[in-house]
């Protein structure tokens, strides 16, 4: 993807995306990757949330943009963006990702599949006590708390990208963070 | 988006930073997917034409079709002549591409073969506007 910046590296992402709907083929290209730049950081960083494989996340990369490109006509459609990209993005990051990790399971079990979601791997070398307890928390709580404080998405996106009912996210993130708040580890940072 | 307030809904400021710390230690450079989506994006979008070249099509057929209309009318003038028109084409009596004294020496032949066929008061219009005309402006 060429690395200069262009002009339609300033243009918002509901402009690109509507360039991509109707723009000529030089316009639409130089969008999408515009689009692709912009969001590319973030697709992997979701990938990555689910795996360690970083092949795997890269091959995740590719599914998410390739299926992203499919929306725009010609076959598509073409897309209208009713919410933040990247609230878009999440869930089609997170199923290719899953979707590759079964199949590269199945490969590997032969016939084993994951209902829940994957542990992504040990903490990294070095990790203290709360970098060990935020890698053995159950992955939909560590998901939850991604995106509500990593992502820094409202309660309704979360419950968009999920697909479940606002009651549902704001009880998983009490679970979550009650979870944190009586650890004994981690109990200092919650000032108590 | 921090609007919402709850107690379920707060995290220290230490956490969220070890929670974003997991993140960042994951950057990966991905050129060969970069070179794949860009392929991708310059495939799908080809059939749609860039603005240039449909701009520079619509002038190519504009000037085509312009040409083909002044050709049209220049070759459908003489089949839809005006008042002007219709009186030189009567009065080429030879067909010789233009309105002259031949035409009026025809005229008089005829009229001396057969009076009826040509009134004299004709011959002398004739004889007048080709007189009026001049030479050049004869031509049809």
């Amino acid at each position: 993807m060429a690395r200069e910046k262009s002009d339609s590296d300033s243009l918002s992402d509901e402009a690109l995306v509507e360039i991509c709907n109707t723009g000529d083929a030089t316009a639409a290209t130089a969008a999408f990757s515009s689009l692709y730049r912009r969001h590319r950081a973030y697709v992997l960083k979701i990938s990555l949330r689910f795996t360690r494989d970083r092949e795997l996340a890269a091959d995740a990369l590719q599914e998410v943009f390739t299926y992203l490109l499919r929306q725009f006509p010609p076959p598509g459609p073409g897309l209208r963006l009713t919410a933040r990209l990247s609230t878009y993005l999440y869930p089609i990051a997170k199923n290719s990702t899953l979707t590759l990790l079964r199949k590269d399971q199945r490969r590997e079990t032969g016939g084993f599949e994951p209902d829940e979601l994957p542990d992504p791997g040990a903490p990294p070398e070095g990790a203290d006590d709360l970098d060990r307890l935020l890698a053995s928390l159950p992955a939909e709580r560590r998901e939850i708390l991604s995106l509500r404080f990593v992502d820094d998405l409202s309660l309704e996106e979360i419950a968009g990208v999920l697909g479940i009912p606002l009651g549902t996210v704001k009880s998983r993130l009490h679970l979550a963070i009650k979870a944190l708040r009586e650890h004994p580890a981690v109990k200092k940072f919650f000032g108590a | 988006m921090t609007q919402e307030t709850e107690p379920f809904d707060q995290l220290p400021e230490a956490i969220v930073a070890r929670l974003k710390a997991r993140d960042r230690g994951l950057a990966l450079l991905t050129p060969a997917v970069d070179r794949a989506v860009e392929t991708a994006a310059r495939e799908q979008f080809a059939p749609r034409r860039s603005r240039t070249a449909a701009a520079r099509g619509w002038r190519y057929g504009a000037a085509a079709a312009a040409a083909v209309a002044l050709i049209a009318v220049f070759i459908a003038q003489p089949f839809s002549p005006n008042d002007a028109d219709r009186r030189r084409l009567a009065d080429d009596i030879d067909d010789s591409g233009r309105v002259d004294v031949l035409d009026a020496f025809a005229l008089a032949r005829s009229r001396a073969g057969d009076p009826d066929a040509v009134s004299q008061s004709r011959i002398d219009a004739l004889v007048a506007s080709i007189v009026s005309l001049g030479p050049a402006e004869g031509a049809l």
